[in-house]
Parts: structure tokens; C-alpha cells; sequence
């Protein structure tokens, strides 16, 4: 059965590196016209400095103001105006920009993301309008959502010394303090060939590729060889307790959260089954016992919250009525040390892993989606071939890792209970 | 290298586009069944959807959401707790709602599947404790909500648009959702639920041959019904520009839209012109409202406008979350940039690109399976013509300057707009006044009330 769905998708792709460092994956796909061309630079929101924090995720913005070659504005009309569509998205761990065009476009699009990584224009004028823009995606996204800033309180109370702590959008005050050399040596140190890798995905020639690719990126000078600075935290021991007030609500969310090791473990991914064990579909623990029979939350979720040095285990429940979080913690921790003493069901086990088959199958169902995983596999796990193989590692992991597992990461001495509650009056 | 050296490359030849359409066949009570093979993947997804018509539920708003979250739990033949664990075993997803299902799976499991998704669709166990739990859910909910901005702004926005009086228009509040009774469920089950207007899309690793019986064995008991045809007053649009205002204190942005209801059918003549004058004012990044808000003037994240179409009346909204401080200002640029699209010509230039930008966009689409089920799809729905995918890339080739800027007349009502803000009133008001347009309060469920004290 595991050699059924593995074999069903195989992603071929070839990989290579220019002198100046920089990789390239091309993957073949030509039952659609489309060209995916994207490019993943291994800098993200951790790479900042405790008084800067919210360049990386800045330079998101700031990369489509305009290249020597591209005039402000123009960026966004030249995609358009040849039936394309792009976008950018910055997490903790890295910046990924792409292009999607018809197959005609692909040396359009090469010559684009060329054009970013070698003459990007970073002007004052350019970084006070992205300056007022991201003030207010902050305001749109987080501030007046709803539980909004769930993950900022969670990240600040999980880490002590990792840049994690803080959040991707940053502080509003670092980037109103920071100067234009700061922007531009920022682009300088991080946004480098061999910084990053570059992936063309879909219907395209493959001689025609590689010769664009050398024509635009080959002339590209190296930068310096990064060296990614490490930060340890101590272990958790104490429970840290904490409260945020978040004046878009009226119902209080219990938030507990365990933190776990880099996601390219193998332990990492045995938590991945735990938590679809716990709260993925209507049969799950939590939600069955929880939501459906108790009737104690409205919701009840557990998410993996996974990245290239930790990661977070969030386990999150709105409490319905007059229960309380107490009472939803409880039940959790009573799921958990289940997990931790018995082995999980045969059944269950089964079912676990025809949910990561499905899911497995899915991950690589389009074209943009495939793009991103190859640089991501690339890039952060340091694995490529972890695309077509990942499967059988997760279909490795046993019903006694799973109890281990569970037993050396969720203690509730080693976590964080965040009490998120409405505020008691409105804001002034 | 020098910049001149680095000229943009000029497009390849453009792909030929083949428009293929699903195999399909029609049940006698009604239901179309449309088949797209697709064997790249072990995989197929089956999505049951139900074309109705909009429909008031008055004083018991609610039974509509509450059956949808109802259904699927379960079947009169297996019990729930089975029903769902059977689900998940197979590491596949159903959603069921009361206007239809959709289910993914692995291939190899999508026998199984298809049968689970016609036993919750088809035959809903509706018990008491189901009700009592989703409702005591619903109520939480909204309590969850009460204070999100966006929340409050979408509600009002449909309420001042449509009327309080019109499906489109009226919202559940706990006074309603109170008086929904478990044989109501049944009822709003039994009225609309039916094949009439049902579609069955299946794509993926399937064979037609295989699939249909076991469709027809499925599908084919499902009772003939018809749903009722109802009328409802057209919305009518205000006499002269005005701002709604709904005071949120804890508002750190204001929610403005700027909205009026019309009637625009896929099948119009002025379909392409009035998408497109839509794009142009606020579809994507270069559009005049993403250029002026947030480009030039950074005061938000986006700006857009969207149009509606469709058989039924919709609306024409512009819209973006701005910062409270600049709300007055923000709204004059609003104006200005509809005002522009209505008295300028766009240039040819920028109408091209906008083209060139649909015609891509199609291209990329219009040989993936998803889209192929898509168009067939509409044609049904929409009644459009059978070739009206076949021409679309000449259809919107087609369009001229002088097409947009009627179509903007036609359908961006400025002289009959409401300007509906939700923010901060303390912060805010006092700047919206100097703007000299009629100003009008409302509370937070869009009923009309004397101006708040600040």
C-alpha cells in the first residue's frame, strides 16, 4: 500500500548550481501551458536584530517598488500585461517571491526575478509608502481581527534568547527608526545568488531554461557566504503562565503550547501524527470528546506550528457557557497523558496513516505547489528528495515512538498556558 | 552589466488553448452529472452542488446555517460516531451543508466515499441533541464575533444594500436563531434540498463507465422535487450620496465601502466592459484605488472593488480598511477615483494590459480539470450560450474604452451611493463632517439612530 501512493507521484526534477553559488531546480510538467518561476532567499524575520525587527518581511514589499530596469509601479503591470500573476510571503525562516505566466513568459519571468536580485531600486521614497502600507496590513490582519494576536503572545512567551520571540510583521517602531543604508545593507548582505535557490516548474524547454537562466542570473556577483547564527533556549521546567487582552473579543481562549525541536527531526514529524491524532476530523480525541460529547468548546484545535530551528505545539479551545479554559485544559491533559502511557489503537494507527497518504498526495497536486516544496525541501530541510520520500519516513514512525514522543515534549511543566481574554472595558 | 544590456524579453509564442468539456449525463429527477477523467494523481474529489435561488427566512434567520452545520453528521442508516470515524479512517474529507457536499479522497477509497456522501446528504439523521449542540454553537459564535469590525461592517453593508426585508439582506441574531425549532430544520431540509437544480461534479482518477452506475444506483432514489419560486422588492438604491456611519469603539481602522446594488447577468452584452471597469477601478495592484490608497498615499493595506453577477441582484462595492486618521480623506480619493473611471476614458494602453491580464489568466485555467468542470458548470447555471468559453478570448478582445466607460455609468451608481464606514466614531466623525455629504448613523445591526455622543 505505502509503495502504491509513493510511486503514484513521483516529483522528477534536476538541480544544479551557477558559479555564483546560486541553485536551480527545474521540474517538468507539461499537461498544462503554465510556467511556475520562483525564488526562495534563505532570510526570514530570524535573521534580524532584536532592535530591527519586521525587515524581512519589509523587504516583501520593498522588492516590488522597482529595479533599474523596472520603474516603480511598473512591476505589477508587466506581470498583468502578459497574462501573469505573482506574489510574495515571509515567514520566520525565509522570503519566497514567484511569477505563474503562460509557458510563453518564462524568460519574461527569469528576467524579472533577475532584475530583483541584481538591481533593485531601494529608495526613500519606496520605503516610507511600504512603511505606511505595512502599519496598516499590522492594523487589518492582527489589531482588528478577532484573536488576531494569538501567535505574537504565544512567540514572545515561548522564547527567550531565539529570534522567534518575536513576530514576522515586526515592531512598527523599529522600522520607523531604521535609515535607508540600514534597508540597503540588509539587501546586501542576505539577498545574494548563493542565498537562495531558483525553481522553474511546469511546461517549458529544457536547454531554452538553462540557457536564460545562465544569460540573467549568471552574471549576478556572489555575495558573502552567510553564516547562520544558532540560538539555544534552555528546556522548559515551569509551567509559564501568561495573559494577553485582546479588545476584539468577548469569549476568553485557552491557549497551551509546548515547544518542539527543528522540523527537520524526526521527532517533529512524529508530533505532526499526534496532533492529527488529537483534533484532525470529527472522530478526533479532542474534538469528539470535547466539542461533540461534552459540549464544553465550540472549537478545539491543535496546530504544529513548524520551523527550520523550533517549533511550537499550539493547542487552542474557545470554552462554550459557563465552562471554563480549567476545565477544557483538564480534558486535554487527560487525551495527552493517554498518549503518553498506552499505545494508540491498531485502528487509529491505520487511520493516521491514511490521513498523511491523502495529505501526501495532496501537498503536491498543483504546480505552484510543487515549486514551493522543492525550494522549501531544499532550502530549510537540506533535503530535496524528501519530496517523493517523506511519506515513508512518516510511514516508519511506530505506535511506541508515537507514546515516547508524546511522553518527552508534552509535560505540563514545559509549556505555556496563555490566557487570551477580552478586555474588561472598551479602549480608549 | 550595464541596464541597457538587461532589455525585457518580448513573449514567445502564446500556447494554443483547448477548451475539452466533462462527460455528462442528467437522472431523471433532475440531477447533471459531470465527469472530468484526470489520472495524473490517485485521487478524486466529487462536489454535489445545489443551484438555488436566494431565500428569506424572516424571523427565523438561522435555519438555513443551522441545517447546513446539521447535515452530514451522520444517516438515518449509520450512526454518527461510525459515520464520522469511517470518514476519517479513510484519510478523506466530506463537507455537507444544505447546498450540498464535497469529498476528496484517494482513489482507491472513493467508492466508499461516494456512498458515505449520498447517505449524509440524502438521508440526514436530524435529532434534538444534534439541534440543542449546533445551535448553543451558533449562539457562541456570534458572541465570539460581536465585536470584530469586519464582521460588523460586512453585516451592515448587506443590511443598508439589500433591505432587512430581502434574503441578501437580513442576518441571524440571537432573536432569531432563539425561535429556529428543530422541525423547522426538517422543513427548510425537505423545501430546498432537492435535485431540481442539482449538479454532481466528479474529477480525478475515476473511469465514466465505472462511475455511472454506481452513481445512478446512488442518486437515482432521490425524490423529484421542485423548490418554490418566490419574489422578493427590489432593492432599491438611495436618492442622493450619502455616509452610513456605525460607531465601534474599539475600531483601529475604518471599514469603508462604497456600495450599490444592480442586476448583471454573465449572459450581458455588458458583462466583459463591466468586469473589467471593475478591475481597472479596484482589481488588482495597479488599479486606480490600490495605486491612490495604499501606493501613493499608504494608508492601507488594499483597496479593491468587486462586482457581482449572476441571476439575482448583487452589488457594486469598493472597499478598504483604512487608517482611522485619514478616514474623511480616504473617502474624497474613493469619490474621485469612481468620479475618474466615469468621466475619462481609459487609455488603450492600460485597457490591453488589463486584456492581456484575463486572456492568461484563462489560458493558465482553461486545461485544468477543475476549470474544465468550472465552465461546463456556469454554462448550466448561468444559461450562457454553449460556445461562450470558445469565444471568450475574442469576446474580451473586444472591448473598447468607450464599452468600459459606459459600463461604469451604467453600474457604478456615485450619485446613488451609500458610503458605509464602521470605525471609531470619536476619532473620526468630526473629519467625515467637513465633508459636507449627508451623514447618517446606524447601530451595529444597520438600524438607524441618532447621532452617538462622542
Amino acid at each position: 500500500m505505502l509503495g502504491g501512493v509513493a510511486s503514484a507521484q513521483k516529483i522528477a526534477f534536476e538541480e544544479y548550481n551557477l558559479d555564483n553559488g546560486m541553485h536551480v531546480i527545474l521540474h517538468n510538467d507539461s499537461s498544462v501551458p503554465v510556467v511556475v518561476t520562483s525564488v526562495m532567499y534563505h532570510v526570514g524575520s530570524k535573521d534580524e536584530t532584536p532592535d530591527r525587527t519586521g525587515f524581512a518581511h519589509f523587504f516583501e514589499h520593498l522588492l516590488f517598488e522597482g529595479t533599474e530596469n523596472i520603474k516603480r509601479g511598473e512591476w505589477f503591470k508587466i506581470v498583468t500585461s502578459n497574462g501573469g500573476v505573482n506574489n510574495a510571503n515571509t515567514s520566520d525562516d525565509r522570503t519566497y517571491y514567484y511569477e505563474v505566466f503562460p509557458s510563453s513568459n518564462l524568460e519574461l519571468a527569469l528576467w524579472m526575478e533577475s532584475e530583483r536580485l541584481m538591481h533593485p531600486v531601494i529608495n526613500k521614497i519606496g520605503v516610507d509608502t511600504q512603511n505606511g502600507v505595512i502599519k496598516e496590513e499590522k492594523r487589518s490582519r492582527y489589531d482588528n481581527q478577532p484573536y488576531g494576536n494569538i501567535i505574537g503572545a504565544v512567540k514572545e512567551n515561548m522564547f527567550k534568547k531565539h529570534p522567534y520571540r518575536w513576530t514576522t510583521i515586526g515592531s512598527m517602531e523599529h522600522l520607523d527608526a531604521s535609515t535607508l543604508e540600514e534597508f540597503q545593507a540588509f539587501n546586501k548582505k542576505f539577498y545574494t545568488p548563493n542565498n537562495a535557490v531558483l525553481v522553474v516548474a511546469g511546461d517549458f524547454e529544457n536547454a531554452k531554461a538553462k540557457e536564460w537562466i545562465q544569460k540573467y542570473f549568471g552574471s549576478i556577483a556572489k555575495g558573502e557566504t552567510l553564516k547562520k547564527e544558532t540560538f539555544v533556549e534552555e528546556p522548559i521546567t515551569q509551567t509559564i503562565h501568561a495573559n494577553y487582552v485582546d479588545h476584539n473579543i468577548q469569549i476568553p481562549m485557552l491557549i497551551a503550547t509546548y515547544r518542539t525541536p527543528s522540523m527537520k527531526t524526526r521527532d517533529a514529524r512524529v508530533l505532526d501524527l499526534i496532533s492529527s491524532y488529537l483534533s484532525d476530523g470529527k472522530s478526533s480525541k479532542l474534538y469528539k470528546k470535547i466539542v461533540d460529547e461534552k459540549k464544553m468548546a465550540l472549537q478545539i484545535d491543535a496546530v504544529g506550528f513548524s520551523q527550520e530551528d523550533y517549533g511550537m505545539y499550539i493547542l487552542y479551545g474557545l470554552p462554550m457557557g459557563t465552562h471554563t479554559s480549567a476545565e477544557l485544559l483538564k480534558e486535554i491533559d487527560e487525551e495527552i497523558v493517554k498518549i503518553q502511557t498506552e499505545l494508540i489503537s491498531e485502528k487509529d494507527f491505520q487511520k493516521l496513516q491514511n490521513t498523511f497518504d491523502n495529505r501526501f498526495v495532496n501537498k503536491n497536486a498543483t504546480l505552484e505547489g510543487i515549486a514551493e516544496n522543492l525550494a522549501t525541501y531544499y532550502l530549510l530541510y537540506g533535503d530535496i528528495n524528501l519530496i517523493n520520500t517523506e511519506i515513508e519516513l512518516l510511514h516508519s514512525i511506530t505506535r511506541e515512538e508515537i507514546r515516547d514522543v508524546a511522553k518527552k515534549y508534552l509535560n505540563p511543566n514545559q509549556r505555556l498556558i496563555l490566557d487570551y481574554v477580552p478586555s474588561a472595558t472598551a479602549p480608549n | 552589466m550595464h541596464p541597457q544590456a538587461r532589455p525585457q524579453p518580448k513573449p514567445g509564442v502564446s500556447p494554443v488553448v483547448n477548451i475539452k468539456k466533462p462527460q455528462t449525463f442528467v437522472l431523471d429527477n433532475g440531477l447533471k452529472v459531470m465527469i472530468v477523467e484526470n489520472h495524473k494523481l490517485p485521487r478524486v474529489t466529487f462536489n454535489l452542488a445545489l443551484d438555488n435561488e436566494p431565500f428569506f427566512e424572516g424571523t427565523i434567520k438561522g435555519v438555513d446555517e443551522l441545517c447546513n452545520n446539521m447535515i452530514g453528521n451522520g444517516s438515518i442508516k449509520i450512526a454518527k460516531d461510525a459515520f464520522n470515524e469511517e470518514i476519517d479512517f479513510l484519510g478523506a474529507n466530506i463537507n455537507f451543508g444544505s447546498k450540498g457536499a464535497y469529498a476528496s479522497s484517494l482513489s482507491k477509497y472513493s467508492g466508499r466515499i461516494l456512498e458515505l456522501l449520498a447517505h449524509g446528504a440524502l438521508h440526514p439523521n436530524f435529532t434534538q441533541e444534534e439541534f440543542e449542540k449546533e445551535k448553543a454553537k451558533l449562539f457562541e459564535g456570534l458572541k465570539a464575533e460581536e465585536k470584530s469590525v469586519p464582521a460588523i461592517a460586512h453585516r451592515v453593508v448587506e443590511a443598508l444594500a439589500f433591505g432587512k426585508n430581502h434574503p441578501s439582506g437580513e442576518y441571524m441574531s440571537e432573536e432569531t436563531l432563539k425561535n429556529v425549532t428543530l422541525a423547522d430544520i426538517k422543513k427548510n431540509y425537505e423545501t430546498y434540498f432537492v435535485p431540481e437544480n442539482a449538479y454532481l461534479v466528479i474529477i480525478g482518477d475515476v473511469k465514466y463507465n465505472e462511475v455511472k452506475p454506481i452513481v445512478e444506483n446512488l442518486f437515482g432514489p432521490w425524490k423529484k422535487r421542485s423548490t418554490p419560486k418566490l419574489t422578493y422588492p427590489a432593492p432599491q438604491n438611495v436618492a442622493f450620496t450619502q455616509i452610513n456611519f456605525v460607531d465601534v469603539p474599539n475600531a483601529v481602522q475604518s471599514e469603508i465601502s462604497l456600495v450599490n446594488t444592480l442586476n448583471l447577468k454573465m449572459s450581458d452584452k455588458d458583462f466583459f466592459p463591466a468586469v473589467m471597469a471593475t478591475y481597472i477601478l479596484g482589481g488588482d495592484y495597479t488599479s486606480y484605488l490600490n495605486m491612490n490608497l495604499r501606493e501613493k498615499h499608504g494608508w492601507t493595506y488594499g483597496a479593491s472593488a468587486t462586482i457581482g453577477s449572476g441571476k439575482y441582484v448583487t452589488k457594486l462595492k469598493a472597499a478598504s480598511a483604512i487608517r482611522s486618521a485619514v478616514t474623511d480623506s480616504a473617502v474624497v480619493e474613493f469619490i474621485k477615483e469612481i468620479k475618474k473611471i466615469r468621466t475619462e476614458k481609459v487609455s488603450v494602453e492600460l485597457l490591453n494590459n488589463v486584456k492581456a491580464g484575463y486572456i492568461g489568466r484563462f489560458v493558465m485555467q482553461v486545461q485544468k480539470p477543475q476549470a474544465i468542470a468550472r465552465y461546463a458548470l456556469n454554462i448550466e447555471t448561468e444559461n450562457l450560450p454553449t460556445d461562450f468559453y470558445e469565444n471568450y478570448i475574442k469576446t474580451i478582445n473586444a472591448v473598447t474604452p468607450d464599452d468600459v466607460m459606459r459600463a461604469a455609468n451604467k453600474y457604478f451608481l456615485l450619485d446613488n451611493t451609500r458610503i458605509i464606514i464602521a470605525g471609531k466614531g470619536s476619532e473620526v466623525i468630526p473629519g467625515l463632517e467637513k465633508l459636507k455629504i449627508p451623514m447618517f448613523y446606524f447601530d451595529i445591526y444597520g438600524n438607524p439612530i441618532e447621532k452617538p455622543v462622542l
